[in-house]
């Protein structure tokens, strides 16, 4: 069984806090996201999980020991860097082998190993050439076979789509979440992109100025977010501030949204997700007025104005004989959505 | 820009190239006390300088001078070269240039300053004395220590500076990577650090030596009349003797000597550490 746990892990630089109060526990076989955006601490994390920084206060344990002092050539965890950090003068191979000749792994040992890695993610042809000799999603995948061949106790994945174009992204998503998922890795990845980490993840955990605003299932962000930042960051959501009066949500130039009955009097804000509303010329709904219209390809995005507020809507493109291709800017619309959809928040 | 290239090019031809032919055509001319020299061609100097023991003794020395040089350099520059190199805080660039300061000032004046270290009256011994370690002064100029010591004070900036940027250009997440599969600080130092900076190594290691054989204020201030070195030598023969065929003769087998030591050494080291 493997395992890892955060436990109120702190870090601090003088007075700048990096990391405040995380806590988090992966399980076998599990990938975990931790997502956010820039700054958030997300790579500190990783990196204290790998050993490269010291928790100011807090715990990490890895298949329940406690690693926190540790430096990171005495855990077991394998971590492919986003740059991919091979080493420059070593062929594919030599890279491979590397973290077993350091295990003091004997040389025909640690030969069969590389090449089973290598073969695993489909490199095993390219094993004498070096780094500089492969594209850049090669290298990613020598650089997973790297770690892999370890059978590190933790993965850790940072950024690992961020230097791929967009084309090979979708191909190298799924294929590391196939390693993970055959190879039972238990996983910590680092992303900033909400896709890939809803796409790959088990498990999420959104960060914000260092600490975690809420963890949970892909669906659990996205159908439940706990606050506004969250409904935001996670998909794409209209987040509109306001309060509500006689128990109908209104913003804050008095106009009247959807809203179920019994919602919190203590509703701050509104939030909408874009694609669960309805755009007409002239039916049931909210009031607007066109201000943007991108077209997409398959889909289109509207951008209406609803008094002061902004709202996204996104919808298939219409086709030639619907009503809404005529629309130009400026243009009256109607936007309707069903009042379930809709969440209120507090903050 | 283009245009410039050529008449830039043969002003630096002239300006480096005529004069080291000149030099060349000089040492195979024959002495002659009373007009320094006579027209010919002759490889008399050159056999003078190779026979003579004298001759033979000095390049000896300076050759094991340059040399020890260049490996204490090597060994003193990696650490503060290292830690420069990976250094974030804005004290960074002020210290690259303290690195340089040296630099402003000639090799004499250092030399000097290294006379006034090292002298019976100097720092050192006026500390020690003063503090009671040593009863009488020690005898720490005029000896190959004194111009070991201070060439590689003189050199050191150099290295330093050849390193730095060459460590700078090793991303740090490599050796991150190292420490994250296993290794240890000296494993990765050995292993990732030293061959990914050989060519900052041999760079530096090449200049520094090519400084130490051309040393010429550091072995006169600091080693004292017995001890003699090339550049010296070269010198003695033009101003001095008067022998100015001699001199150039000289003059050129320190080049020669210069040239083979620096390409040899440089692709021995290169190879052994493709090898390894």
């Amino acid at each position: 069984m493997k395992s890892l746990e955060l436990e109120n892990v702190c870090k601090k630089y003088g007075e700048a806090v990096a990391v405040t109060d995380m806590s988090m526990h992966i399980l076998t076989g599990e990938l975990v996201s931790l997502l956010g955006p820039s700054g958030c601490g997300k790579t500190t994390t990783l990196r204290m999980v790998a050993g490269f920084v010291e928790p100011s206060s807090g715990s990490i344990r890895i298949n329940g020991r406690d690693v926190t002092k540790l430096a990171p050539y005495e855990r077991n965890t394998a971590l492919v860097f986003q740059s991919y950090a091979l080493f420059p003068h070593m062929t594919v191979a030599q890279n491979v082998g590397f973290g077993l000749e350091m295990r003091k792994v004997g040389k025909a040992e640690r030969e069969e190993k590389s090449f089973e890695a290598l073969k695993r993610v489909r490199l095993d042809h390219l094993a004498d050439r070096y780094p500089r000799q492969l594209s850049g999603g090669q290298q990613q995948r020598a650089a997973l076979a790297r770690g892999l061949v370890l059978n590190p106790d933790i993965f850790l994945l940072d950024e690992p789509l961020s230097n791929l174009d967009a084309k090979l992204r979708g191909e190298v998503r799924s294929e590391i979440r196939g390693l993970q998922q055959s190879l039972e890795l238990t996983t910590l990845m680092v992303t900033h992109d909400q896709e890939e980490a809803l796409t790959m993840s088990d498990k999420l955990v959104l960060m914000e100025a260092g600490g975690v605003r809420q963890s949970g299932t892909a669906q659990d962000l996205y159908e439940q977010p706990a606050d506004a930042f969250v409904a935001d960051f996670v998909g794409r959501s209209n987040v509109i501030p306001g309060r509500i009066e006689d128990g109908q949500f209104r913003t804050e130039d008095g106009t009247s949204m959807p809203t179920v009955s019994g919602s919190s009097v203590d509703a701050r804000y509104y939030t909408v997700r874009p694609e669960k509303i309805t755009l007409s010329r002239d039916g049931d709904g909210v009031m607007g007025t066109l201000r943007e219209r991108l077209y997409l390809g398959a889909q289109t995005e509207y951008t209406v104005m609803v008094g002061n507020a902004s709202i996204s809507v996104v919808t298939a493109t219409p086709g030639p004989d619907d009503m809404r291709a005529s629309l130009r800017v400026g243009d009256a619309v109607r936007l309707a959505w069903d009042a379930a959809s809709a969440r209120l928040l507090n903050n | 820009m283009a245009k410039l290239v050529l008449p830039a090019g043969l002003l630096v031809l002239l300006l480096l190239g005529v004069p080291m032919l000149l030099m060349l055509r000089y040492s195979f001319n024959e002495y002659d006390p009373l007009y320094i020299m006579q027209q010919a061609f002759t490889f008399e100097n050159y056999a003078k300088a190779v026979v003579d023991p004298y001759y033979q003794k000095i390049l000896m020395t300076t050759i094991t001078v340059a040399l020890t040089c260049t490996v204490l350099t090597t060994l003193l520059a990696y650490g503060p070269a290292y830690w420069l190199a990976r250094m974030e805080s804005r004290w960074k660039s002020k210290l690259t240039i303290l690195t340089m300061f040296p630099l402003l000032v000639g090799g004499v004046v250092r030399s000097a300053g290294y006379l006034a270290l090292l002298s019976t009256t100097g720092l050192v011994n006026a500390t020690l004395l003063g503090l009671g370690i040593i009863s009488e002064p020690l005898t720490l100029l005029y000896t190959p220590g004194a111009v070991i010591f201070a060439t590689v004070g003189i050199v050191l900036p150099y290295m330093i500076l050849t390193l730095a940027s060459v460590i700078e250009s090793i991303p740090r997440q490599v050796e991150d990577a190292a420490a994250n599969l296993g290794a240890r600080p000296a494993t990765t130092f050995f292993r990732v650090l030293v061959p990914l900076s050989l060519p900052g190594v041999l760079a530096g290691a090449s200049l520094v030596f090519i400084l130490c054989m051309n040393a010429y204020a550091t072995p006169l201030l600091l080693g004292g009349p017995q001890f003699q070195m090339m550049a010296p030598a070269v010198y003695e023969q033009f101003a001095k003797a008067s022998n100015w065929p001699f001199g150039a003769a000289l003059a050129f087998i320190l080049l020669m000597v210069t040239i083979i030591l620096t390409t040899l050494g440089s692709s021995v080291i290169a190879n052994r550490y493709k090898a390894g």
